[in-house]
Order: C-alpha cells, then structure tokens, then sequence
C-alpha cells in the first residue's frame, strides 16, 4: 500500500512536470485526488510575513494539541516546513557533566508532524502514538507546494 | 518504536510477577512504606510510588495542566521507593551494597547516588559511571529535533577545569551564524562582550560569559573574539533557532585504489534518517569501494537509526536473519525482542517502509573520539557482530553499551541502568570502550573532512598499508598537542555551563 502510494506520488510529479507548460489545471485535478507532501512557500513581502506568522501560530497550536502541552512550549525553527515537509518534536536532549547524551540509546517513539497538500489545501497531520492519537488541522491562509 | 512497549510490558509483566513471588503486591502505601531500605525486605516500587516528602501542587504543564500525581508522603516513602525499584530493576541490583543505612541522607537524590555498584571494570573504572537525576519538569520538556537555539558553533574543553580556560572550536554548522561569520574549527575562544573567558572568575564577569555562551531569546547578539593562528578575529554572532545538519562532508576521495566514501554523522536524531540515506545514495552512486564514517562527536541517539545506519554499510546478504542488538536485562526479565538490522525506514523523517539503499561493504573505517558514544558504538558493535571488518580509527569510545528507562518520582526522573545492548554474537562488554585499531588524535588543524586531518589521514594510510602512524592521543591544536582527550560542551544544556562556581 506503501509502496503503490510512493509509486503514484513519483508518477503524479513525473505527470505533471511533463504536462506543466500545457494543463496546469489537469495537473491540479490529479493533486486533488491523493495526499501530497508539500512544504510552505516562503515569500518576502510584509504581508506574507504576516500570513507567515499566522500560519507557524497554528502550527504551534497543533503542536501543542497534539502532545497535550502549552504553546508556550513549542518553540519552532524559522524555516519549518520551508526546507522539509515535516518536523519532529521529542524530548529534548539533556547531557551528562562530560557533555555525554545522558539518553544516547533511545527506543522512545518520536512525533512526527507531516505538511499535506490534500484538495488544494495544507493539512497538517500529526501521526499519533501510542500516548497520542492522530490528528489532522487545516492550516489557514498557509501556502504550499508539493515537495 | 514497537520495541519501547514491547521492552515496557516485558518489565511490568516482570515487576508484577516479582510482586507475588515477594508477597508484597497487595499492601497498602500506608503498610508499604514501612519497609527497611538496605535490607532484604522490599515492597514493590509501584505501592510507594508518588509518596512525596514535598508534593508538588498545580497543574503539570508538559501533561495537559492535569494535576500531578503526587501524594503527601515522608522522605522515607521516598527513598523507600528508591531502594525498591533499584532491586526491581537495576541491571547490578546483587551489587548495591546493602549495608547503607537511608536515615544518614538527607535526601532522596543523595541515597539514589549510592545506591549502584562500586564495582570496577578491568581497567579501573567505576563499572556504573552513568546513574543520574534530573528534574521532571527539563526532562520532559519537548523541542523540534535538530533546532538548538544558539549560534551554530560547538566547543569542546580541557577537561582540567584550571585557567587559562581552554575552549576550541569543533565545527560550526553550516549556514549558521557561526559559519556566516566565518568561525571555523581549532578557532579558540579568547572573550565575549569584552569579558576575558581565559581567566575571569568574579560573579559578574561569570554571569557576562553564560549569558552570552548561552543566549536565551533568539535575536540577542554577542560580541566573540576568538584566537587563530596567533590572531585575534573578532566576530558579532546573533542567536537564532538554528537548524542542524547531523550528516554533513558527504564526499568521495580518489585513491589509487578505488573510490573511498566519507561522511560525517554526529547524531542519530530524527532528521539524521533521511540525510544518511541521501548520503548512503551519494556514494553508491560514486562507486565508492570503502567507506570512513566519522563518529568522533557522535555521543547517540535513537538506536533503530543506528540499525538502519549499519544495514546501509553491510547491506541484505550479512544481515539477513541477524540481530542488530538484543537488550539483556537483570535476570528478573527475560531478553527483550533483538532489534534486527532494518532494511527499511522508520518514519524519523521520511515516510515508513521505504528499502534503504545499501553499500554491501565488507569492511570500514570509523573514526572515533571518547565522544563517540551509545548508539555510536552500537553501529560498530553491531557490524562487529556479523563478521564486517571495522578499523577504529582514533581513540576509545566512550563504553556505553548500557541503557535506561527513564523513570520520575515527585518531581525527579531517576536513572539507573536497566539494560545492556549485545551483538548479533552476544558481545556487549564493552564498558571501557571499544579500543583504537589506532590511536589517533583528533586534529584540530585541519577541517573534518580534509583527507589531510589526522583522524582521516590515517583511516586512508592505514586501508592501504594496514599500519597505523605513530600513536598519538588527545587533541592536536594549532601549535599544540594536548595529551588528553577534550570534552564536548553542549550549548543546550546549561547545567554544564558550569562557570558558577567560578573556578572553570
């Protein structure tokens, strides 16, 4: 299932960079059918800097619905979900007196959030485990393209 | 991930079972906390636990503001609870002494320090150097992976603690602020914000070099200068969230015998997944026929990515039906679920279930300081378990083939080692660490990467002619060798920030 989903995602962009300069809107209707990884876009302008900040707001806040924590806890990198189409959040790395990772084996699961184009719009989802379900939230206002 | 539960049930199935066998499963906390630490009368952990000299009152911030579990209790629940779990769990619980008598520590923490092994390895080291304490509250705050706040720039310093203070540049990360200013590797630090760092010990000129080592908001702009080639350069570095790159240098190096692959991984954190399969695609694609891997400043991480990591190197045919690392226990539990060599990702940062590329070497170079450490050494050990050739190119590892389950207790988060990690052949004795083929010292002079630098240098000459240069150990610098090894200074971690007491 896996495999089929990656398999299609390859041909859908192969598809579309074929097609790019002849049916944008063909390409979009193949978008609107499947699940996309997709990254912000990332604009200069004063305005889209707010848009920006609005958006990582909401980032934020699903982050932390989804772990059960206060935002104000959520501190995220500026060009999350810019360079990649997902982060991760796990504990945070603490170190013994010689600079030594105090937990340098670690078998805990990690939460992975993942940045979806899905029908024209960015989703969010978050993959869950077994502390937390999964979630899904629209970004409002969020721009993005498939990775 | 699977493993964790897996590893969690096996220990509540073992703790419960240990309750009937010691009759002590059905008491009261009341009745419970009674029990005479240092004797062989135990009660189960789990019926004093949350008993709290000072219960922690309010809503917990890291667990939904739902309220804490504490229970008002004594000291004595505490430590009480202390000495249970440490024989429920503790891979050397037959070694805590039991002659020590809890009523003369005035704290719990202070009990917890003693209760684990004196014994000591061959080489006459504490067998147990790795028993710790941390408030709940740090430990279990959460943080985007591979985002540390700061200037991208990481130190390592003598470990003498006597002035002049001695701290030298590792690596910068690239794009970082440290890098646009154009720090670089062997720069040694001479003064932030004016404040002379080789020598100043008062209150004030210590807080002035924290502050600026260890910024707290992004945008807070420092003034450095550092030491190179004799020189002062000074440089103005503003703080910022800065994303790190844990694989880095992914070249090849044209030898006259064959293409050798190099990379640099200093962590097996979670975005650490899929740039290790990019690199590991970089150099199939170049044709390398031998590989060096670079763990010198790798102290860990997460222990499936050091499983994907090795299968990339030995590849389907050595590690079909083999064990990566099999988790051993105290004898209260049986051996956890081996941790096989994954042939596929793992979802870190990349979609689960994905074939991970493979080289299919038969044998490679690691390079390796005392900071290579925990999941670091499980690559080697791992690769060592199935007959692929590694030359350990560098200095002893740091000897941590252990493990914990991190467990808090009115506030604190207790560890003990829980469990220990063998090879596919059994082998996990390694707790002086994984010894040199040859020792090399790591070479600040040069860049990581440079087929130049000491470590690397060698690494290639020793492929070659199968002999090791003159030994050499510790840190070369420019102008200086230091015999002994220099420690890690971690930016993220204030606690080692350690210039309180004015004397480092």
């Amino acid at each position: 299932m896996k495999n089929s989903r990656h398999h299609f995602r390859s041909l859908n962009k192969f598809s579309c960079g074929l097609l790019a300069g002849i049916s944008l809107v063909a390409c979009q209707a193949i978008n609107a059918s499947a699940d996309m990884p997709a990254r912000l876009i990332s604009t200069d302008s004063t305005l889209a800097d707010a848009v920006q900040t609005s958006v990582q707001q909401q980032v934020r806040q699903m982050v932390a619905n989804s772990l059960n924590i206060d935002i104000s806890a959520v501190n995220l990198a500026d060009d999350t979900l810019i360079n990649s189409s997902q982060f991760v959040f796990a504990r945070t790395p603490r170190y013994d007196s010689s600079g030594q990772l105090i937990q340098g084996r670690i078998v805990e699961p990690v939460n992975v959030f993942k940045l979806v184009l899905r029908d024209h719009q960015c989703w969010l989802d978050y993959q869950g485990t077994v502390q937390h379900p999964a979630k899904k939230m629209r970004l409002a206002g969020a721009q993005c393209k498939p990775e | 991930m699977p493993i964790k539960s897996r590893h969690l049930f096996a220990l509540t199935v073992a703790v419960t079972s240990m309750l009937s066998a010691c009759g002590g499963g059905g008491g009261s906390t009341s009745t419970a906390a009674v029990a005479t630490p240092g004797s062989t009368t135990l009660v189960a952990s789990s019926t004093v636990q949350n008993l709290c000299q000072s219960p922690r009152t309010g809503l917990d911030p890291l667990n939904g503001n739902t309220p804490y579990p504490d229970k008002q209790g004594t000291l004595a629940n505490e430590k009480t609870w202390l000495r249970s779990w440490i024989d429920e769990t503790y891979l050397w619980y037959k070694e805590v002494p039991t002659t020590l008598n809890p009523d003369n520590y005035s704290s719990a923490i202070a009990y917890f320090n003693d209760l684990k092994t004196n014994a000591i390895t061959a080489s006459g080291k504490p067998k147990d150097q790795f028993h710790f304490t941390y408030t709940s509250a740090e430990w279990d705050a959460l943080s985007q992976q591979s985002v540390e706040l700061g200037y991208g720039v990481n130190w390592a310093t003598s470990p003498s603690g006597t002035k002049p203070r001695k701290w030298v540049i590792t690596y910068v990360e690239p794009g970082s602020p440290s890098a646009n200013a154009g720090l670089r590797r062997g720069d040694q630090l001479f003064s932030v914000d004016n404040v002379d760092f080789l020598n100043s010990s008062d209150s004030a000129s210590v807080a002035a070099l924290n502050a600026g080592l260890f910024p707290a908001t992004p945008g807070e702009t420092h003034q450095f200068v550092v030491t190179r080639a004799a020189s002062n350069v000074s440089v103005s570095l503003a703080a910022s969230n800065v994303t790190t790159t844990p694989v880095q240098n992914v070249k090849t190096i044209a030898t006259a015998t064959g293409n050798v692959g190099y990379l640099t991984f200093n962590s097996h954190n979670a975005v650490s997944e899929l740039q290790l399969i990019n690199a590991i695609n970089q150099l199939k694609s170049a044709g390398i026929s031998d590989l060096v891997l670079d763990l010198r400043y790798n102290g860990g991480g997460y222990l499936n990515i050091a499983s994907e990591l090795a299968y990339m190197i030995a590849g389907p045919t050595a590690t079909a039906g083999k064990t990566f690392e099999q988790t051993q226990f105290n004898d209260k539990y049986l051996p956890g679920t081996p941790t096989p060599f994954f042939s596929t990702t793992q979802g870190f940062s990349t979609t689960s279930g994905q074939a991970l590329p493979y080289l299919g070497l038969k044998k490679v170079s690691v390079l390796t300081t005392a900071g290579t450490c925990s999941a670091s050494e499980s690559v080697i050990n791992s690769l060592q378990g199935i007959n692929i050739e590694v030359d350990v190119i560098g200095a002893q590892t740091c000897g941590k083939p252990y493990g914990f389950y991190p467990t808090p207790n009115c506030g604190t988060t207790y560890f003990a080692i829980q469990f220990k990690g063998v090879n596919n052949k059994g082998f996990g004795d390694y707790a002086d660490g994984i010894p040199p083929t040859c020792s090399v010292a790591d070479d600040f002079t040069h860049a990581i990467g440079d087929p130049a630098e000491g470590q690397l240098a060698a690494a290639l000459s020793y492929r070659t002619n199968r002999v090791c240069p003159a030994a050499s150990s510790g840190v070369q610098l420019p102008g200086q060798a230091l015999s002994s090894p220099m420690l890690l200074v971690r930016p993220i971690s204030k606690e080692i920030a350690i210039y309180t007491a004015g004397n480092k």
